[in-house]
């Protein structure tokens, strides 16, 4: 189980699968423990994209695509994809190869907005603003509040 | 960063929550820059980007300033 081979392992299964694998399902497929697999999660050193929750040590985050509901989600109708923001909604698009449709939530009023998601096409929408409250020099400092 | 339903939004929300307004751009924006940024990672000779390769494609689409400037 080298770290290239379990980085793309972590991103044929979410991409498939819109989850990212856990602890047992890597496992499972290297023919290694759980706990082997989590001690090597928690040092792949593969810059910021995939970090693992500091308390279960499962895969948190495998950049563009979230483990957990984050209020962004994607769907081709038949799988659902989380991703952590409104940047990440556009990755997990662009990962995935073909049109989305994302849902995000307006957090002044709550409403859900629908966000058509093609990584060959310009989004339309003109009245929607997205808004960065971290500047990027502090961006992973604590990327789950970036 | 999030996705506000117009700057009324978002202005509301920043009064509400007491918050400094930082950074806005578009949806179009946003979409360029995700098409640069992600690579697909499951290629087996994908490397994590430079820090200097990740600034250039921030200001590759427009993204310029103090504000946009990795550490």
């Amino acid at each position: 189980m080298t770290d290239d081979a379990l980085r793309i392992f972590i991103y044929e299964r979410v991409i498939e699968s819109g989850k990212p694998p856990s602890s047992i399902d890597i496992g499972m497929h290297f023919d290694v423990a759980p706990a082997v697999v989590r001690d090597r999660l928690a040092a792949l050193k593969i810059g910021k994209t995939v970090l693992v929750h500091p308390e279960s040590h499962e895969i948190w985050m495998a950049g563009p695509f979230a483990s957990k509901p984050s209020g962004h989600s994607l769907t081709d109708g038949t799988t659902t994809w989380e991703a952590n923001c409104v940047w990440d909604m556009f990755g997990v698009t662009m990962l995935v190869g073909r049109a989305l449709r994302g849902k995000a939530k307006c957090p002044d009023c709550g409403e859900i907005m629908h966000v058509e998601c093609d990584p060959a096409e310009l989004p339309s929408d003109e009245s929607r603003v997205v808004h960065f409250l971290v500047p990027a020099r502090h961006w992973y400092a604590d990327i789950g509040f970036t | 960063m999030s996705l506000f339903r117009s700057e009324e939004h978002l202005d509301n929300w920043l009064r509400a929550n007491k918050r400094e307004q930082g950074a806005v751009t578009s949806l179009d924006t946003l979409w360029c820059l995700a098409k640069a940024w992600y690579v697909v990672p499951r290629l087996p000779d994908w490397k994590p980007s430079a820090r200097d390769a990740s600034q250039a494609v921030i200001n590759s689409v427009g993204l310029t300033g103090e504000f946009w400037t990795l550490p």
